[in-house]
């Protein structure tokens, strides 16, 4: 009980911390081109007979669109928001935590769920967003269970690629090496691209799949090849990681 | 009675000491100044001191807890003066009982404690984190450049605690640049070169 509640203000203190001013910035940023890129997805500013006429294009342009950028700016996103918050520079405020009641375990596994509790809460408001300029702007958009279904799954995904720059960053201690997992999951895409069944991969294909599982989305439909259990697999195992990289570092 | 034992330790970042077999024994009470130029090796016994960094040999510290003031560290930049220091109470388990209030009436921040921290200047977030180790019940403190942005009167300000630390016999250490501070009686000062730690003085 006591560890769960300093967990808690440790989560908190964490959480100011990912609020920072440049954060912050970016990520209003980065919430702007979604409101821009689903407006225009929409042909709002067209007549409205004929955003009638093209109902059946606009609903498929505007949902591919926001699969493609919420995967890629979303990914991006949460590869700086892991690396930025694991950086030296601005992880040295461990000085007022670590000590014999808190552990760097604790202390880095709480900062894990801050940064992830940030990335659910900008997924939460991108989906509402999505939804909102969706019933507003058109008098077809129905909220359906294979959007929440999307962004749960990117929840995980976002997770896993988040924790992989996040390893990187206490290896290696630069911020571009979110980059790296970037690109991991761009290759990811490329190659999984058309290639829904496990019987059609080579097996460079199968190994990304089982080590970074994407979600793939196939006529509205969000899943994961291997599961959501695979991905909760993927996500602990590298959590496991990232506390035993981040116990033999050195922190200063 | 021994509140820190230093043994042999030493610290290589690829070929480069920057620890040499340091050896250092720090009793209750003791104030030791740390000197030396840039880049000889204070900053990484701190850091050594306070398992922020792998090293080789032993370091032993016989104390519950200890008040720190880094060189350099990340602060939310929105938080207050006063929201931040409640945080670390929270964390701390402090029982604040005023004493916030008071080292900030202190350190005069307390018209400022309302502001967000990246609204302040250097010497404020200064002053801040000097109050964070101050408000800690520990026996050994250690300060690393703690006059970095003060202005004349609240190094003063700063002196007065370290008195008054040093009249409860908590065990100090510090890494300074400022000759000033050597005013202090009853200290020892250890200078670094190159890795290697040399005492230079003692007060008896």
């Amino acid at each position: 009980m006591v560890n769960f509640m300093k967990s808690l203000k440790m989560i908190k203190l964490h959480i100011h911390y990912v609020f920072s001013k440049r954060n912050i910035i970016l990520m209003g940023g980065v919430l702007l081109i979604f409101v821009v890129l689903f407006i225009f997805s929409l042909h709002a500013l067209d007549p409205l007979p004929v955003r009638d006429a093209n109902r059946v294009g606009i609903r498929m342009e505007y949902h591919q669109n926001m699969v493609l950028s919420v995967k890629m700016l979303t990914t991006l996103l949460v590869c700086y928001l892991f690396g930025i918050a694991f950086l030296r520079c601005n992880d040295n405020y461990h000085v007022f935590c670590l000590s014999n009641s808190v552990s760097r375990s604790l202390y880095s596994l709480t900062k894990i769920l801050a940064v992830s509790l940030v990335f659910v809460l900008f997924l939460a408001i991108v989906s509402g967003m999505y939804m909102m300029i969706g019933l507003v702007v058109t008098n077809w958009f129905i909220v359906d269970r294979d959007i929440l279904v999307f962004f749960s799954l990117m929840i995980l995904q976002g997770i896993v690629f988040g924790l992989l720059t996040c390893i990187l960053t206490i290896i290696l201690q630069s911020l571009f090496v979110g980059l790296i997992s970037f690109g991991i999951f761009i290759v990811n895409e490329i190659l999984i691209e058309g290639v829904y069944e496990r019987e059609d991969m080579n097996p460079l294909v199968f190994l990304l799949r089982i080590l970074f599982p994407n979600v793939i989305v196939k006529n509205f439909e969000a899943t994961m090849l291997f599961g959501t259990i695979h991905a909760i697999v993927v996500i602990a195992t590298l959590v496991m990681v990232v506390l035993i990289a981040y116990n033999r570092k050195d922190l200063g | 009675m021994n509140v820190l034992e230093i043994h042999e330790v030493s610290k290589q970042y690829g070929k480069t000491y920057a620890l040499k077999s340091v050896s250092l024994t720090v009793s209750k009470g003791d104030v030791i100044f740390l000197t030396g130029s840039n880049g000889s090796g204070k900053t990484t016994l701190i850091k050594c001191i306070l398992d922020q960094i792998r090293y080789k040999g032993t370091i032993r510290v016989f104390t519950n807890d200890i008040g720190y003031v880094p060189e350099k560290v990340n602060l939310p930049d929105f938080l207050t003066i006063r929201g931040f220091l409640n945080e670390l109470a929270h964390l701390r388990k402090w029982k604040d009982g005023g004493l916030i209030e008071a080292y900030l009436k202190k350190y005069h921040l307390d018209e400022a404690n309302a502001k967000n921290i990246h609204a302040l200047s250097k010497g404020m977030r200064q002053k801040m984190v000097l109050i964070q180790a101050f408000m800690k019940d520990a026996n050994l403190f250690i300060f690393d450049e703690p006059l970095n942005g003060l202005d004349e009167e609240m190094r003063e300000v700063f002196f007065d605690d370290l008195k008054h630390l040093r009249k409860q016999k908590k065990t100090i250490l510090i890494a300074t640049h400022h000759p000033n501070m050597y005013s202090l009686s009853k200290k020892r000062v250890v200078e670094f070169e190159n890795g290697e730690l040399h005492e230079k003085f003692k007060d008896d």
